[in-house]
């Protein structure tokens, strides 16, 4: 069975990101980039499938700017097979991200396509819905524990009441919670034999998929700053305050 | 020194009280046991009051009223300290200066790279205020959350970057000190170079308050680094760790801004007693090394560049294996292994540790002589090494064998000390490279450090402080 895992370039998780002064967006310049934390959790939970002989083959694929090579190799370095690029520097959102990743499935023909659940830079949080959408595929999104059974895929997601296990027929698409899985780190034999692994590089043009944004960010704001805390002196106090200021009593 | 019997009075207490001001001091009753305690459990704390002054005028005040109905005063920081520098009530009473109320920004100026705080700014604020005008200010230790910048200076700090950036001494441009009489000196200069004298701010940097109390201090900042490169490595000796860590010093010159180096007895213990960490290879190796490596614009040269150095020597077997962090929250899982070892080996039981410094070339023949050597003076002893290996400082920490009581352990002390400080001065070392000589080595550097130098000293105290009221008995 071939499994894809879709990863995205983003500002690393821990980067304290600056918003551009014009208000278009944030500040890139010398921010560092990682992988997209979830997607990081799609590609060990392949490497799992595959160490447990359920998976003979998994394909990494990116769709942005030219460093996403490094992602891609980053995933190889954990233990993927081989990575396609689909290179281009617009903007992308997930509608075009869910179609070309179509394309994609209609040539690899995998069985599953595991992804991260959302992309920390834009939280949008559907490429694997509209991707389930249109490839007629069933889904099981959020999933914090996943087990193949023959032909059927187990899929565990934290509900509000507790825990949820869904059964897929497959081909499906899986997305992940933070939960399903602690990755790897990359060691350095594997980071060498991963140079040696395939990135096949495509753009956009080539799947005849038109990505032109379907959306207009209009612009981007510093969230309001939290005022100091003050220490009161007495309960009253504490009400009078939550009465009088918060109006929240 | 003279000694001086202090007899702290009420009338004292109360003039000190209305000095300080309101909130500027807690009585006896209220003291927290921080102030009290010291990192390493040897010594406790007494204090009739703590003084917790919030201007540099009031510590002057103070100062001058000890002064002059000789009262000894013991400053103190965040109490990190691992010397017992910041103890009080051991040689005569004494009254503790607690400086965390002197916490202002004073100045922080992009275009100068310059930021004036006061003593009691903790160093990760301190980083952060860097941080907030795009700037870096490399000092970094394992206490950073707590310790205080005036502490750092007084002690010399050292911490991860010296390797790049030198030690506290070299970060500081400038001081306000307080003197034993209560004179205040106003160094605070923005100046890279000055030439105009002694240059009596490195005189207080490293003195431990025994000289004067630093109040605030003229930081150097830096340009953010590019993205750094953090990578852990697995050796099977020392020689192969220092043969490497030349290499990298040769080819990334001052981009390598830190090479941190432990045991793998030190790494299993940070397993055992740390939360939320994670091992990092399959297999043991004798030591690890750790090591940030600033990028440069060109973010795809580097990586690429640090692999194939790091892929030849794997090839070569000098390096058994690795990982490269792919992301910052690796990266400070990576550092968390190194930060935690102090921490993870209390529950250990006693240990008896050590702050050296070797020249690089004798590291590993000076940790095989004391190896062996403690080992035939108690067997099963468990030395948890780790350090600076780009500054030739080694933590050489000794645990306590499992089966033995802490209390037996501890009576081995002095011969252990004796052990290795011999070693070192053998191999031309420093018994204190980075912590400093406080109370505990206060005796030991009395045979370890040259004669004539101990003299010296003792003069240059006489001048700052003939009453012996700053931190007495400590140092020297």
């Amino acid at each position: 069975m071939k499994v894809l895992v879709a990863v995205k370039r983003v500002v690393d998780y821990n980067v304290k990101v600056r918003v551009k002064s014009d208000n278009t967006g944030i500040e890139l310049t010398n921010v560092k980039m990682s992988m997209n934390p979830f997607d990081e959790i799609a590609v060990e939970e392949a490497i799992r499938l595959k160490e447990a002989n359920k998976v003979s083959e998994i394909i990494i694929v990116s769709i942005g700017p030219k460093q996403s090579q490094e992602t891609i190799r980053t995933a190889l370095a954990m233990g993927a097979d081989r990575g396609i690029l689909i290179e281009t520097e617009s903007e992308i959102q997930p509608l075009s991200v869910a179609k070309l990743l179509k394309e994609v499935c209609d040539q690899e023909k995998p069985e599953l396509v595991i992804l991260g659940k959302q992309a920390i830079d834009d939280d949008a949080n559907q490429t694997g819905q509209m991707l389930s959408a249109l490839l007629n595929w069933s889904q099981g999104t959020f999933a914090s524990k996943l087990e193949i059974e023959e032909d059927k895929l187990l899929v565990t997601r934290e509900i509000d009441g507790g825990l949820e296990t869904l059964k897929l027929t497959m081909p499906s698409i899986i997305t992940t919670d933070l939960r399903l899985n602690e990755p790897r780190y990359a060691s350095l034999p594997n980071i060498m034999k991963a140079k040696k692994k395939p990135i096949e590089e495509k753009k956009p043009e080539d799947f005849g998929i038109d990505i032109s944004p379907r959306l207009t960010t209009l612009k981007v704001i510093e969230p309001p700053k939290r005022e100091a805390g003050v220490m009161l002196e007495s309960i009253p106090q504490l009400v009078d305050k939550l009465k009088n200021e918060a109006k929240v009593i | 020194m003279k000694k001086i019997a202090s007899i702290i009075t009420k009338e004292n207490i109360e003039n000190l009280k209305l000095i300080c001001g309101e909130n500027g001091w807690t009585d006896a009753e209220d003291i927290n046991e921080k102030y009290l305690s010291e990192e390493r459990n040897f010594y406790k704390s007494y204090s009739p009051i703590i003084l917790r002054p919030d201007s540099t005028l009031k510590i002057s005040n103070i100062l001058k009223y000890c002064y002059k109905k000789n009262i000894p005063i013991v400053p103190q920081g965040g109490n990190t300290g691992l010397v017992g520098g910041t103890v009080s009530g051991h040689i005569s009473n004494e009254i503790i200066l607690n400086l965390e109320k002197m916490n202002k920004v004073r100045e922080l100026s992009h275009t100068d790279s310059v930021l004036i705080v006061e003593a009691g700014v903790k160093l990760h604020e301190v980083q952060s205020i860097a941080k907030s005008i795009n700037k870096f200010f490399p000092l970094s230790l394992a206490s950073e959350g707590t310790c205080q910048i005036g502490g750092n200076l007084a002690t010399n700090a050292g911490g991860v970057h010296v390797i790049k950036y030198g030690n506290a001494r070299d970060l500081a441009l400038g001081l306000e000190v307080v003197l034993a009489d209560g004179t205040i000196i106003n160094g605070l200069k923005k100046l890279r170079k000055d030439n105009s004298g002694y240059n009596l701010n490195q005189l207080f940097i490293g003195s431990e308050g025994t000289l004067g109390i630093i109040t605030a201090a003229s930081l150097k900042l830096f340009p953010i680094p590019y993205e750094v490169n953090t990578i852990l490595l697995a050796l099977d000796s020392l020689e192969n760790a220092i043969e490497i860590m030349n290499e990298l010093k040769k080819i990334y010159l001052e981009r390598l801004s830190a090479l941190e180096f432990f045991s793998n007895f030190s790494l299993e213990i940070v397993l055992k007693n740390t939360t939320n960490t994670m091992r990092p290879f399959e297999k043991n190796y004798p030591w690890y090394i750790l090591i940030d490596i600033e990028g440069t614009p060109d973010t795809n040269h580097n990586s690429n560049s640090i692999e194939n150095f790091l892929f030849e020597n794997l090839k070569k077997n000098t390096i058994k294996d690795g990982i490269v962090a792919k992301n910052l929250k690796e990266k400070e899982n990576f550092w968390k292994l190194r930060d935690s070892i102090p921490y993870a080996q209390k529950p250990e039981g006693a240990s008896i540790k050590h702050d050296i410094s070797i020249p690089i070339s004798k590291i590993s023949q000076f940790l095989d002589e004391s190896t062996k050597k403690i080992h035939k003076a108690i067997p099963n002893i468990r030395p948890c090494i780790f350090g600076h290996l780009g500054d030739g400082n080694i933590h050489f920490n000794l645990s306590k064998p499992i089966q033995m009581e802490n209390l037996v352990f501890e009576e081995y002390q002095d011969k252990i000390n004796k052990i290795i400080f011999d070693i070192v001065i053998n191999y031309n070392g420093s018994i204190s490279a980075e912590h400093g000589i406080g109370l505990v080595k206060k005796e030991a550097i009395k045979n370890y450090k040259d004669k004539s130098e101990i003299t010296i000293m003792k003069n240059i105290k006489k001048i700052f402080d003939e009453k012996n009221i700053l931190n007495p008995g400590k140092l020297i």
